[in-house]
Order: C-alpha cells, then structure tokens, then sequence
C-alpha cells in the first residue's frame, strides 16, 4: 500500500476514535447497533433475501415473486384495485378536506370549533371502526333498509355495502382530516395580504386565490396527497372487511391470503413491491418539497382577513353540517347504537335494547386478557422504543459521528413499510432459531418496536432538535459530566415526547389489527384480534360495536392526555393513526 | 409641496366613514380629505384603527356607513348602497409586511397589476423596466423576494403598487420593520418620488418623527377618530389636546389655576405665574391644562416665577435635557448644552410658547 494512503488512513482512523472516545457514545452506539441491527435490519434483509426465493441456508435466486405480480390475474387485479382505490382516495380526500380546510381558515363560517372537534374525531377513530359502522349503516339488516322500509315502506333493499368504492369512501372519511389539518396550517402560514395585494392590483378575489394563494399551499396539498396515497395503499383492515367478501382484493389483503397459502416467494415480492410503492412516494415528496420550498417573507403577521360569506352563509354552513353528520355522526351513531342490541339485525325497539354487551364485554376472560396484552405489549414496545428514539436523536442532534445519518435513516426504514408487510417480515424472521420468537408475546412486542421506533425518533428528535445547544453546555461549565448533562438536561426537556410516547404505543395497540393479527397464537390474541374475529355463533356485530365503543372512548381520552402533556406536535404528519 | 388653497384638487374625500368588526368600532364617523400632491401622513398609536382606515380607501373592508369618493368618483355610499371592488379603484398600496409574493420572482411582482390586465407583452416589460429604473433595482428583477434586503423588498412592493400609475397610494406603516439608518433614506426616496409623479399619498405610521419628516399635513388618530390635523408645524406648535400634545413630540402637561391679574387675568402654577395677560375664557378660580414643549422652558437661577429643584441632568450632545421638580410633579426642560445646572440646584422656569389643551 502507498505510504501516504496508509498514513492518511491511519490518521483518520485516530481522528475516528478520538472522536468516540466518549463513554458514553459508545455504549449508545453498541446498543442502537444490537437494536437497530436486530429488530429493523435482520428482518428486512430477510424479507428481501425471501422475495428473491433466498435464505439464510440458501435457496437459488429467481424473479419468479416479482415476476408472478405482473403476470397472475389475481395479483395484477390486486394491484390495479390498489391504485384504484388509492387514487379515489386522494382525490375525494382532497376535495373534502380542501374545500373544509379553506372554509375553515378563510371564510366567517361561524362554527369553527364545533367542524374543528369533529374533524378531530374522524382522525382519531379507527377506519376498521368506520368500515364497521358502514356495514351498520348500509348493510342488509343496516339502518338504511331499516329507515327506508319504516318510511317507505320498501322492502327490497338490496345496496351492496361491499365494494372497492365503500373502501374509498371509509378511507376518505379517515383520512380527509389529514388533509384539512394540512390545508389549514398552510393557510394559516400564508398571510391573507398577499392576497389582498393582488386583488389591489386589479385581480378579482378569485384569481388572486388562484394565482397567489393556490401556487402557495400547493407544496403542502401535494405532499399531504403523497402521504394520504401510501397511507392507503398500507391499510389492511378495510378492504379486508368492505372487499374481500365479495372477492374484490387489494395488495394488502391479497398479501394476506397468499400467506395462508404458504407461498412465501410471492407474499414476500408482494410485500417489497408494496414498499418500493411507498418509499417511492416518500421520495418523490421529499424531491417535490425541496424544489418548491419558499421561504416565506413573515412581517408582522395579522389577523387574516375573512371573506364575508354574506348570503351564501347559511347554505354553506347547511352543506358542513350536513357533511359531518354523514361522516361523523352516523358512523359514531351507528356503532353507538349497535352496542346497545341484545343481537345485530333486531329491529330497532326499545325492548331489543340492553346494557348487557358492556357487562358482558368486561366480564369476557379472553377480552380482558386480551386488553391487557395489548396494553403490555404497546407499553413495553413504547419504552424500549423510546430509549432507542432517545439514543439516537442524541447522536443526530447532539455529536457529530460520521454515519449518523445512515443510523437515523435505518432506524427510519419501517415508516414506509405497511404494517402488514412489517408483520410478514417478522413472521418469516422470527419462527425459526437463533431467536425463536413465534408462539410468544414477544414476536409482536419486537415488530412493535420495529413499528415504534421511527414514530419515537420523529417526537423525540423533534423537541431534541428544538432543545439550543447552551442548554447542556451550560450544565457542563457547570461542572457536570457529559452523562450528568444529558441526565440533568436533556432528558428531562424530552420526557413530554417520552410520555406521549407510552400514550401513542398504547393507543396503536389498541387500533393495530395486521400485525397481531399475523403473529398471535393462542392466549397471546390483542385487542386488535377481537375487534377483527369476534363475530361468531354467539356473538354478533353487536359486540363488534360494544368493543369499537369502548376503543374509541379510550383514544379520546388518550388524546385528551396526549394534548395535555404537549409540546410534541401532532398533525401534518399525523404518526399515531398508522392503523391496520 | 405647498398648495394654495384655491387651487387644492381633492384627490380622495372620505366623509363620516364608520367602519365595526363584530363589537368593536374600528373608525368611527370619520371625515378627511386628501389633496392632489400631498403626503397626509395618518399618525396614531397601535389599534386606532389606521389600516381599517387605509383598507376602506382601498376597499379591501366594506365599511358600515359613510362615503367615499375617489378622483370624483364615489366608491363607496352607503345611502347609494355603492361599494366599488379594490379592483376597479386603480390604487397603489404597499402592506405593513410588504406582501410580496414569495413564489414570483421581482419581475413579475412587479408585473402583475399589469399582466392581470392583459396588458401586451412589450408594454408589460418597458413598465417594468421603468419602474425598475425608479426604485433602482435594475439587474435584480429575476430574484426571488426572499433574496432581497428588507430595503430592497420595500422598494419592490412600491414598485408594484406605482406600476399602473394610481392617484393614491397607500402607505401602511411600510419603513416600520426597518432600521433606523435606513428608514431615514427610504423616507427621502419616498418623498422624492412624489415630488416627481404629482401623486396623493397616504401613509400610515406610529413613529412621530417619521410623521414629522414626510408629511405636508398630519392627521392625528385615536380609538377610530381623527382628533387633529394640520401641517407639521401646527401640530407641533399648537396641540389642542393633551393627547396629541403627547403622541407627536414631548410636551409637559401642567395643571394650572386662572387668577385675577389686574383687568386681566394670569394662569398660576406652584406658587407661581406661568401666563400673564392671558387671553382666556375660563372663570377666575378655575383650572386649566397647559402644554409647554420642553424647549420651551427656560431656566434661570434669578428670574421666573416658578422655582423648582433640578432633579436629574442629562447630556445629549447638543442639548441638556433636565428633570426639574416643582411641587411634586416633574418638568421636561430642554435647553442649550452651555447652560449647566448641577443636581439639587433651585432654579426658575419661564414658560414660552404655552398652548391650553383639552
Ligand atoms: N379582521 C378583524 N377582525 C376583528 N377586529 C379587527 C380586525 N382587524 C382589525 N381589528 C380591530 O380593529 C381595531 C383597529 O385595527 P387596525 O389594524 O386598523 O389598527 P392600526 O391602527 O392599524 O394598528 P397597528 O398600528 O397596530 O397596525 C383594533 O382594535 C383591531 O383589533
Ligand atoms: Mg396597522
């Protein structure tokens, strides 16, 4: 080797290690390495390896995976309804959430808080419990057959609750607030007067919303669009309810029924090919935003000017009213009123009904234990989670060693990755040595991590980035050790995040359906298990409900204590709703 | 620029302009009138309701009741139930914040009023490069705003508002985010530039020195009404109320009592006279508000009939500025940096210049 390679080389190997010298990096480091390495990187090179018909023992590389997704009907369909599906969503949701967002942030549409809690409602109920409530609502026995026939006196009801188009609109009553929330910060962020500056020179309100507000809040529409596609083409649990009946499949469920046929190749190629779909998505935001990335120009920001809806007032107000009814109450009120059944499908008198189903719920062994299963393993998934969220937005943020963006990028890795693909990952990982996980509880507590961890890295980099650098240098001229610093210092300033940290892990675990759904075995099940296979001989939709009832008012009260802890910010990205 | 009075063009006339948001009156039945190439600088402190004010002109705000008529032509009555749309009322008005459009480069800022008239591409352009050549920002056209200085990005906004050639242009508090340095040399420009289009202007601003530098005439706001106007010097010189007296300049408000100086009458302050031979109407024994400016106060150690104790001394290059205490209320005296008084000095005061206020 050339001598003055090899010196160089050397020098910066020294530079390397002085620069860890720190104790206390290099026990982060090894643990996030153990961590990372184990429950985010092993799993996914297996996932990779499988698709390409590898294993750890070997195997011979093909295509065929891939190569079956193109060329099998049912894959194909899948693939074509996905899009289908995923683009009505992102348009509808645009629409609705848009055209709300603007009236809420523009206009002197008079109720603003009222739209705001409801908005709020939808986006943190489950979309399984939406899919539900439509079910209720539409189906055979629903309430729909049954108003139609008390007024009407109609008796052959026969709209299909089941198709690809129930699945857009359950999706975009579940996300559309994604959408508002993004269209309203924007707004918000994009002072009225430019506005007011284009209409003075001559333009009429109209082009100057076009020509100077539109351009302006495009970025944020497009890159809230992006995210509202590969959230959709992630989920499992609503066409799994609203299309798989009638054989209608997207490539989540056909990811699911592949693997109860034990073809690993394809259920592996399908899963990647999900992943690219979504990583590409990711990407191409990030690209989009870059370019588009103004700086806005903030003087002393006022008051937004609000357009007067003079007569169009009460009409408008009218139309919202009316939209949160269809998207807000009726689902609440149907599943609400579902609960109260002695059985799903008697008519609606009051001697049908009956405050056993609670009773009966809580009284349940399975349904207890599986309570708290779901809340053990989300806790604890939550706080190892956290301590590697803590790990490493102390290494991005607070030391400067080389290769930090790779680890935080790694660690990253399972936001573009659908549950139900996490889910596969894990099942392929952990049922065989060195660490036989399956047929544990721990099999799903590790994927939780997995699931975890870049929502944790997100909260908790966030208020770390946020944190000013003097803070833990003064706690050193202080004379405190750089682990007394952090302790003393920083920890404390990111515990809101560590908190609504334990909260979100709680509250996903009581929403998440594919993950457990995949990786329970028996006295392991979750919540997530019931909601999704109560139904039986004894039980009904009735009970269905009763559980949806009790979910949704503990992810109320979750996001009540979640508000109230603060300083982690919600919306826009909106993480804690990464649902089934 | 001076006016005679016989020739004076009303450029914009607005007459008893109420204008409320929900429970509060922004502008309560105010009445002004702006002639053809003046500065009418609009003074008052912070929610008096200045922009409202400047917003109804514009017709940005649809106000509640009044007129408003500009270059003759009525935009606004309510008795007519006329309101004409910003859009159609060809006025120049740069925002508090500028309100440059972040995702236009300065060309088509510039532009715009332009464009949005569907105005030909040459005639677009050899404006543009007029108005470049006015504001000085020639060779800049093609950067985005947030690439410009603040003083750089006001002239930009002025730029736009001037390129279509209005007969007003509005001004809201437009040099208020920017240094002191440079606020100076933007109000220059600014008035030069009227000097050389003719055109009314109408600025908005808290800042008194600001209002004293630019303006032919001020107008004094506060809580939504005009309390006072007139050009710079009279509203200096002869405050009518304690407000104004107060909000442009320095002023010390005495409390003092008229008494009777032989057939005429004299206004009395802590033992001593402040006015003799005054000429006023108020009843012997009764009370009165005086404004005196600090300068014009002189300080003596024999003569003046009000004594006081030198409270505080501060020097301030050409001048000294001293607290003087008098019974138990505190006078701003300004004089000449060669009359020196030590702290705990007792001198007299002569009053000059004394105007009675409300
Ligand atoms: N869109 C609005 N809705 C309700 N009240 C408003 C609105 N805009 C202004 N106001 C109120 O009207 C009053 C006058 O406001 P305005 O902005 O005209 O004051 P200003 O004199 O320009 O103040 P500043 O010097 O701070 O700019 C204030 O009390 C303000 O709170
Ligand atoms: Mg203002």
């Amino acid at each position: 080797m050339d001598l003055k390679i090899f010196l160089r080389k050397n020098k910066g190997l020294k530079k390397h290690t002085k620069r860890l010298r720190s104790p206390l990096e290099v026990v982060i480091l090894l643990i996030l390495g153990v961590l990372i390495g184990s429950f985010i990187l092993y799993p996914f090179v297996i996932l990779v390896m499988k698709s390409f018909g590898l294993s750890l023992d070997g195997g011979a590389f093909s295509l065929e995976g891939y190569k079956r997704i193109i060329r099998d009907t049912y894959n194909y369909t899948a693939l074509r309804n996905t899009l289908y599906v995923a683009s009505g969503v992102t348009v509808l949701t645009s629409i609705l959430g848009g055209a709300l967002g603007w009236i809420v942030a523009r206009t002197d549409y008079a109720y603003k808080r009222f739209t705001k809690i409801l908005v709020f409602l939808n986006f943190i109920i489950p979309s399984y419990i939406v899919a539900i409530a439509w079910i209720e609502f539409f189906g055979r026995n629903g309430y729909l057959s049954r108003i139609l026939y008390k007024i009407f006196g109609l008796s052959n009801y026969n709209m299909r609750p089941y198709s690809l188009e129930a699945v857009i609109i359950v999706m975009s009553v579940h996300l559309y607030p994604l959408v508002f929330m993004a269209i309203t910060n924007a707004l918000r962020k994009t002072d009225s007067s430019l506005e007011d500056a284009a209409v003075i020179s001559g333009a009429s309100r109209l082009k100057a919303a076009m020509t100077i507000t539109l351009p302006l809040v495009m970025p944020s529409f497009i890159s809230i669009g992006l995210l509202i596609f590969s959230r959709t083409i992630a989920n499992f649990g609503v066409p799994a309810v609203l299309a798989l009946p009638v054989g209608e499949e997207v490539l989540t469920t056909r990811i699911y029924s592949s693997l109860t046929n034990l073809d690993f190749q394809l259920v592996t190629a399908l899963s990647i090919f999900l992943v690219m779909i979504s990583g590409g998505i990711f990407l191409l935001s990030n690209l989009l935003l870059k370019r588009k990335g103004f700086t806005m120009i903030t003087g002393h920001s006022k008051k937004p000017r609000l357009i007067e809806l003079g007569k169009h007032k009460k009409t408008l107000t009218t139309c919202v009213f009316i939209f949160h009814i269809l998207t807000t109450m009726i689902p609440l009120a149907s599943v609400l009123i579902a609960s109260f059944l002695k059985r799903w499908g008697l008519s609606l008198e009051i001697k049908h009904f009956t405050l056993n189903n609670y009773l009966l719920l809580f009284r349940h062994e399975i349904i207890i234990r599986a309570f708290g299963n779901s809340i053990f393993y989300g806790l604890t998934a939550a706080t190892i989670a956290a301590c590697v969220g803590v790990g490493v937005s102390y290494i991005s943020h607070k030391t400067n060693i080389k290769g930090k963006k790779i680890i935080e990028l790694i660690a990253s890795l399972p936001m573009a990755f659908p549950n139900i693909v996490l889910a596969v990952a894990a099942a392929l990982t952990w049922i065989k040595q060195p660490l036989k996980l399956y047929g544990t509880e721990w099999i799903i507590i590790v994927t939780y991590i997995a699931l975890f961890i870049p929502i944790s890295i997100k909260n908790i980099g966030g208020l770390m980035q946020n944190q000013d650098a003097s803070l833990e240098k003064a706690a050193r001229a202080s004379g405190a050790s750089r682990i007394k610093g952090f302790v003393d210092i920083t920890l404390p300033l990111t515990m809101p995040g560590i908190k609504s940290g334990w909260i979100l892990g709680f509250l996903i675990a009581l929403r998440e359906i594919p993950i457990s759904l995949l990786l329970y075995s028996s006295g392991k099940e979750t919540i997530g298990v019931m909601l999704f296979g109560i139904q039986s001989n004894t039980y009904g939709l009735e009970m269905t409900s009763t559980l949806a009832v009790v979910i949704i008012v503990l992810t109320v009260i979750g996001n009540i204590l979640i508000g109230k802890i603060g300083n982690v910010k919600r919306g826009g990205g909106g993480n804690h709703t990464s649902t089934s | 620029m001076s006016r005679g009075e016989a020739e004076a063009i009303i450029q914009v006339q607005v007459e008893k302009l109420i204008k409320k948001y929900e429970n509060i009156v922004a502008v309560r039945d105010l009445s002004l009138d702006i002639y053809t190439g003046e500065i009418l600088v609009i003074v008052g402190p912070s929610g008096c309701g200045k922009s409202t004010l400047l917003s109804c002109i514009a017709g940005l705000e649809k106000p509640d009741n009044g007129n408003i008529i500009i270059d003759g032509e009525p935009v606004f009555s309510k008795e007519r139930n006329l309101f004409k749309l910003p859009e159609e009322r060809n006025i120049g008005m740069v925002f508090q914040n500028y309100a440059l459009w972040p995702h236009k480069t300065v060309y088509d800022n510039i532009a715009y009023p332009l464009k949005i008239r569907n105005i030909k591409k040459d005639k677009v352009k050899s404006e543009v490069r007029r108005l470049l050549d006015i504001v000085r920002l020639y060779g800049k056209e093609n950067r985005y705003p947030h690439e410009l200085s603040g003083g750089e990005q006001q002239r930009v906004a002025l730029a736009r508002a001037l390129v279509m050639n209005p007969k007003v242009l509005l001004l809201d508090e437009p040099l208020s985010s920017l240094d002191a340095k440079l606020r100076e040399k933007m109000q220059y420009e600014i008035k030069g530039l009227q000097k050389d289009m003719g055109i009314a202007i109408i600025h908005v601003t808290h800042d008194q020195n600001e209002a004293m530098a630019m303006a032919d005439r001020i107008a004094v706001m506060k809580d939504g009404e005009l309390v006072q106007w007139g050009t710079p010097k009279e509203i200096y010189e002869c405050p009518q109320t304690q407000f104004v007296a107060n909000f442009v300049g320095k002023a010390n408000i005495i409390d003092g009592v008229v008494e009777r100086y032989g057939d005429k009458k004299k206004i009395v302050f802590a033992g001593g006279y402040i006015m003799r031979e005054a000429d006023i109407d108020g009843d012997i024994g009764s009370h009165v508000l005086l404004s005196v400016r600090p300068e014009n106060i002189s300080l003596s150690k024999d003569k003046g009939a009000v004594k006081g104790r030198v409270a505080g001394v501060n020097y301030r290059g050409n001048t000294m500025e001293y607290r003087i205490l008098v019974d138990d209320i505190h006078l701003m005296v300004e004089t000449s940096s060669n009359e020196l008084y030590a702290k705990g000095d007792i001198v007299g005061c002569e009053f000059h210049k004394i105007n009675i206020v409300k």
